[in-house]
């Protein structure tokens, strides 16, 4: 597997504001919420089959996320990590690269927090937090850095190894939280609290924590990193076509590597979120599967930070909602995971269907 | 340690090794047909996980193993049409394709296996496939334990070795497919059907992944667990390079990884100084181990992973 393999990137050339008409932004807004709405038809189906109605199902789906101060409250807190995440996944995207290593990369960046957290007593919140939020950055950045390396040196399909390292990355947290980092006297798979001085602040009153405010802000950052900076235009051109890219002088090799290291570090602050914001220790399984539902938050926010931030939000309101749908008409939870993968396969179809049907004219023409 | 050198130790490695093979060779199979047509689909990870329940629910309903692996069979065909018309018809992107495919299909499961099961637990026991001495062969020493008390599934992966290598590369079928993967457009000019030729492959490489879940639910376990996949499609991926697009290859990939998967699953019995949570990334870092091993040597068909558009755009 050593050619390259393109993911879908919504029509912009690397300078991209400028030959953005009204039109395509038109398409961007309705062409995703078109597969939201298709995704809910199909996914009526299994909601059916299980005897329910669907729009009762779809009502207590939304009154649970959005219909009361404690469903938006969950609402919020459960998007920063999907936002962070779905971010890690868009870089790499934009770069040409599919990092499917999330959810490993999630695990060990809070392995990285977490071994600043149970170290720093004592210290001042001011050094404490930052520190242990750069540190669970610079881990998550490490274990896709792998992939990343392997991808630019030896052209080994960052795909394959990317969801390898999840199953290496989560086992290897498993062992860790039983050996080494248990803590004592050892009767819970689960390292000691962290400092209280790393922990995110509550805001408002209420269950919220900092963490959103981190991902809105990192959303910022990377919106400024990726189009107005010039390791951003790099990042793009080398996804647009990398053989051009090449021809220009950039290096393809290092921006793959930088992508990828980028990218690795936003999914291991999603990490760090769950550290510092929820869980103040490493157990097992406390991610729900944030890395792959990262996947489809960028590609329904067309790899945009807006478009995460936003997406981001409507997958944690159907996540937070689903709780209350299964108690109140019981359709199993899982059913959000199905409709983030008729998202997916519904936004892909989209965002092809225009030029489908330009093909079908242009056929029809001819003859 | 000296226990690891018996021979009683030795067969039942290598005959779990042969076995937690056959779903992996299967879909691996599967994934070759497709892969050598030009389309990359890591949707199979999904397909076996839907294939795996649908088996059961086969089984289950119908008191019958054969209609279990039926029922993975059509999951998969259904499966493989859908992958065929975003990637083929719609030019969407492989990757992003199949990705979708594991998401819809981690969650259909979940919620068709708790609707139907109940919230916790797993299924009741299904009628499944038990292993099958086969006469005489059985009786060899050391050999016969390994290969030839396997269940009829696990035959079926390893004879359909010798019947995929034919038709690829034996007959007109063979040589047509493998001309879309390599070059989609002289295909064309040849005067052969593109855009039938990656439905029919991807479509049998699904049905193939469907049949590798069957193995799964119904002849290793006769129950299904969540995400009982656990990464095999993906472990397929690499058996798939690893094997160099060739289904012997494929085989002894399969092989090299099924046997590992046994060591450390009999490691974890025996051995209380590595602990299981280790054990358990064996088979991922072999994995990553083996696709940097065939670097320089691994040549994919050409047009893999590009979509075919007729009026001149792509390749």
């Amino acid at each position: 597997m050593t050619e390259n393999l393109q993911p879908t990137i919504p029509d912009q050339t690397p300078t991209g504001k400028t030959n953005k008409t009204f039109m395509s932004s038109l398409t961007n807004i309705l062409l995703p919420l078109g597969a939201v709405l298709l995704a809910m038809l199909v996914g009526a189906i299994p909601i059916a089959i299980a005897g329910v109605s669907p729009l009762d199902a779809y009502r207590e789906l939304m009154i649970g996320a959005f219909g009361s101060k404690f469903g938006i409250s969950e609402t919020i807190i459960k998007s920063a990590p999907l936002i962070l995440a779905g971010l890690g996944f868009a870089f790499a995207s934009r770069c040409g690269l599919f990092n499917i290593g999330g959810e490993g990369q999630i695990y060990i960046g809070a392995l990285g927090t977490t071994l600043v957290g149970i170290t720093v007593y004592g210290l001042s919140p001011w050094l404490a937090m930052p520190l242990a939020i750069l540190v669970g950055g610079l881990f998550g950045s490490f274990w896709a850095a792998i992939p990343g390396v392997l991808k630019a040196r030896f052209g080994i399909s960052e795909v394959i190894t990317t969801i390898m390292f999840n199953y290496i990355g989560i086992n290897l947290v498993a062992y860790l939280i039983r050996g080494p980092l248990v803590e004592p006297p050892g009767y819970f798979p689960e390292t000691a609290e962290l400092a209280k001085s790393t922990w995110y602040p509550m805001l408002f009153g209420s269950r919220i924590h900092l963490g959103i405010l981190v991902a809105v802000l990192f959303s910022i950052l990377i919106y400024i990193l990726l189009w107005h900076t010039p390791l951003g235009y790099q990042v793009r051109a080398v996804g647009m076509n990398a053989a051009a890219a090449e021809y220009a002088g950039i290096k393809v090799k290092r921006n793959m590597i930088i992508a990828m290291m980028i990218s690795g570090a936003l999914a291991g602050l999603a990490g760090t979120n769950e550290m510092l914001g929820i869980q103040h220790r490493l157990i097992e399984a406390f991610s729900p599967g944030f890395g792959f539902d990262a996947i489809a938050v960028s590609l329904l926010g067309q790899n945009h930070p807006l478009g995460i931030v936003l997406s981001g939000i409507l997958f944690s309101g159907l996540r937070a909602g689903a709780g209350a749908m299964q108690r109140a008409v019981g359709i199993p939870d899982a059913i959000v995971r199905t409709l983030q993968g008729l998202v997916v396969l519904f936004v892909v179809a989209s965002t092809m269907l225009p030029q489908f049907i330009a093909r079908i004219r242009s056929f029809r023409q001819e003859k | 340690m000296e226990i690891i050198f018996t021979s009683d130790f030795l067969i039942n490695l290598f005959s779990a090794g042969v076995r937690l093979a056959a779903p992996l060779l299967m879909a691996a199979l599967g994934e070759i047909i497709a892969e050598r047509s030009g389309l990359l689909n890591i949707g199979i990870e999904g397909i076996i996980l839907l294939g795996a329940l649908f088996a059961v629910f086969g089984a289950d309903f119908s008191g019958n193993a054969w209609v279990g692996a039926l029922s993975a069979v059509i999951t998969g065909a259904i499966l493989g049409l859908i992958f065929a018309f975003i990637t083929v018809t719609l030019g969407g992107d492989q990757v992003v394709t199949g990705t979708a495919i594991n998401i819809l299909a981690l969650g259909l499961s979940t919620y068709l296996f708790r609707l139907a099961y109940g919230l916790e637990g797993s299924s009741h026991e299904v009628e499944f496939f038990r292993p099958l001495a086969i006469p005489v062969l059985a009786e060899i020493p050391f050999i016969g334990p390994i290969f030839f008390r396997q269940s009829l599934l696990v035959y079926l992966a390893f004879i359909l070795v010798p019947i995929t290598a034919y038709f690829l590369f034996r007959t007109m079928w063979g040589l047509s497919l493998r001309a879309v993967g390599d070059h989609p457009r002289a295909a064309d000019t040849m005067g052969i059907n593109v855009t039938r030729t990656r439905y029919l492959a991807v479509t049998a490489g699904g049905m193939l992944a469907g049949l590798a879940g069957s193995i799964l639910t119904l002849s290793h376990l006769n129950i299904f667990v969540e995400n009982i996949s656990a990464g095999r499609g993906f472990i397929a991926l690499a058996a798939v390079v690893f094997g160099q697009w060739s289904p012997v290859g494929a085989m002894f990939s399969a092989l090299l990884f099924g046997v590992a998967d046994a060591f450390q699953l009999r490691l974890q019995t025996i051995s209380k100084i590595l602990p299981y949570q280790l054990l358990a990334t064996i088979p991922y870092i072999l994995t990553v181990l083996a696709l940097v091993g065939v670097v320089g040597r691994a040549y994919p068909p050409k047009s893999l992973g590009t979509p075919y558009l007729r009026e001149g755009r792509g390749s």
